[in-house]
């Protein structure tokens, strides 16, 4: 059993300053305004304890940028002497941490592990996630766009390196790996002055009072069903393609928002986002193998619910809803897996 | 009102379906989240009691009249004031065919931002909205409330003014911290009814070139934004797009050409 520490909320800002000393520290800031929606997303701590908000439950852009940026460059390439002489980027060996990331972000970059460190190894997303600290914050409600619970996800119990909860006046720390229980022990002297919670028993006390989101409308939940679904085939060929794609706009913010999307593209020495749902995506010499939006649409759900399933026993989605939030015309992930 | 608006449109929805005047209706629908309703066609007379109608209803359907259109059979749609001029041009612009189209003309008090299934204010394009007809329709419901959200001229652009009043090093700051937070999602340029090449000029290039994007967007649709405020609407990380768009309508000045 691992050690709960607890501290007032109160000197969460002495928390956040000691962290950043150790490395840089990047938790849920608020923005400027536009519409009076404050965009809230991981922000280097910058003493600024008025701007962090640890009642968002969703930050604008999900955590994966840290670990997968939106564009690096991964080689240099200099003409010398009619040759290029190629050097790749170095890996980052800095440390960071990364605080108040929920349980649905932490379990996707889970799930981003399974696909950049498996059989073969992206060694700029390994660097870079060896290098981070997660210290997860606890849900304490749910956003009427959240549906972790489809997946078997447990707000209350984020995972992480780090674990930490909200209550009663006070922020609990409790370590969950090697790595968290480091950090802990550098914060050292700070730490020794927080207050040991010799059991664990509060860590559960939350978990009983979230009630999980549930848009299935009364259905079963769709995302179970569909993994009984015996062949991808007969999902691929489904009429229900040919309705569903006409009121998307093709715009790819879902994936971009996505905490598990990880499609790229390489061009010039760098690697950037890219997103199935564009037509230069699968764009060849030849031609298109996905001329129009009804192939591009299907390819990005059939990813998330029936390719990557089979690939790697999970749906590429944690019910972040971000997707919900932010699709410029209401379309998600829910509304596919229902239909289908 | 809204609910009244609904009813109507339901069972005009209906009457069309069954005489065969139309093959499909575009509409919207409740989502699977309360009040996130989303765009959606209804092929089906039974299907009509599903129409949605509330000020939660924010995306504009002109632009799936493209595709819509070129399908077989006449589509009925239901367009806001903003949704109509925005119809509009991509008819000037001979993206969309006249007859293919039934347009009904919605009553509308200003649609409502929304932030975790609750409401937020109005949305900033309706807050400074100054449209109240329907240049293009084929009938109206309830539109006896439309001026209710509807400001003057100088009110709109005063967004423009409080940056242009700025100097430039001020003003240059002000774009580069606003538009470094893009992230080239595309959401803007997709949702835009006026946004509608083939190819996008900008398509795959590369993302680091915020700046170059939404300028030269911004002047792509000098003289045919019809400002209906979708680009800042549905911008994920909240950038005033429409300051840049309505910058542009204030200074521009339709030449006439002698033939």
């Amino acid at each position: 059993m691992r050690l709960v520490y607890k501290i007032t909320n109160d000197r969460l800002p002495e928390l956040f300053a000691r962290i950043a000393e150790e490395m840089p520290l990047y938790l849920p800031m608020r923005g400027e305004i536009n519409d009076g929606i404050a965009g809230v997303n991981l922000t280097r701590w910058s003493g600024d304890f008025a701007s962090v908000d640890l009642q968002i439950l969703k930050t604008i852009l999900s955590p994966k940028g840290f670990f997968f940026p939106a564009s690096e460059e991964l080689y240099k390439a200099v003409l010398k002497d009619n040759t290029y002489e190629i050097t790749p980027q170095p890996l980052t060996d800095r440390p960071f941490a990364l605080f108040g990331v929920r349980a649905c972000d932490a379990a996707a970059i889970k799930i981003l592990d399974g696909v950049f460190i498996g059989e073969a190894t992206d060694e700029f997303y390994k660097a870079r996630r060896d290098a981070s600290c997660i210290i997860t914050l606890a849900c304490e409600s749910l956003a009427a766009t959240c549906f972790c619970g489809m997946f078997g996800i447990n707000p209350a119990e984020p995972g992480g390196d780090v674990s930490t909860w909200l209550k009663d006046n006070y922020l609990y720390w409790q370590p969950q790996t090697e790595k968290g229980e480091r950090l802990t022990k550098k914060l050292g002297v700070f730490m020794e002055t927080v207050e040991v919670v010799k059991t664990d028993v509060e860590v559960h006390l939350y978990s009983n009072e979230i009630n999980v989101n549930d848009p299935s409308g009364g259905m079963p939940n769709p995302f179970t069903t569909l993994k009984k679904v015996p062949d991808i085939l007969s999902l691929f060929i489904s009429p229900a393609w040919d309705e569903l794609h006409r009121t998307c706009v093709a715009c790819g913010t879902c994936t971009f928002l996505c905490p598990t999307c990880h499609c790229y593209d390489i061009a010039d020495c760098r690697r950037n986002w890219d997103a199935c749902l564009y037509p230069g995506f699968t764009q060849m010499a030849h031609g298109n193998p996905r001329p129009t939006k009804k192939e591009r649409f299907r390819q990005r759900y059939m990813h998330k619910l029936a390719y990557h399933p089979q690939r790697h026993g999970v749906v590429a989605c944690v019910g972040c809803g971000r997707c919900v939030a932010q699709c410029p015309v209401n379309m998600n992930i829910v509304k596919v897996a229902k239909v289908l | 009102m809204p609910q009244e608006i609904n009813k109507k449109m339901r069972s005009r929805a209906r009457e069309m379906l069954a005489s065969g005047e139309v093959t499909q209706v575009l509409a919207w629908e409740a989502g699977e989240f309360p009040n996130y309703p989303a765009p959606a066609f209804f092929k089906d007379e039974t299907a009509c009691g599903r129409i949605l109608y509330d000020r939660f209803c924010t995306a504009n359907l002109s632009k799936f009249m493209i595709e819509a259109t070129r399908q077989t059979g006449r589509t009925l749609v239901f367009l806001r004031p903003c949704d109509t001029y925005a119809l509009a041009q991509l008819i000037k612009e001979n993206q969309i065919n006249r007859e293919k189209a039934y347009i009904i003309g919605i009553g509308c008090e200003g649609n409502v931002a929304v932030n975790e299934g609750e409401e937020r204010g109005l949305l900033e394009s309706c807050r400074v909205c100054v449209k109240t007809d329907y240049p293009v329709c084929d009938e109206l419901i309830g539109t006896e409330n439309n001026s209710r959200t509807v400001v003057t001229g100088s009110e709109r652009f005063e967004g423009v003014t409080r940056v242009e009043e700025t100097d430039t090093s001020a003003r240059y700051d002000f774009w580069q911290v606003l538009l470094s937070r893009c992230i080239r999602c595309n959401a803007c340029r997709n949702i835009c009814p006026t946004c509608h090449c083939k190819v996008c000029i900008l398509e795959g290039e590369n993302p680091l070139e915020k700046q170059f994007f939404h300028i030269i967007r911004a002047y792509h649709q000098n003289g045919r934004c019809t400002d209906c405020g979708q680009c800042a609407r549905v911008c994920p990380q909240g950038i005033p797009l429409q300051l840049l768009n309505r910058k542009l309508i204030k200074e521009y000045k339709p030449v006439e050409v002698q033939p």
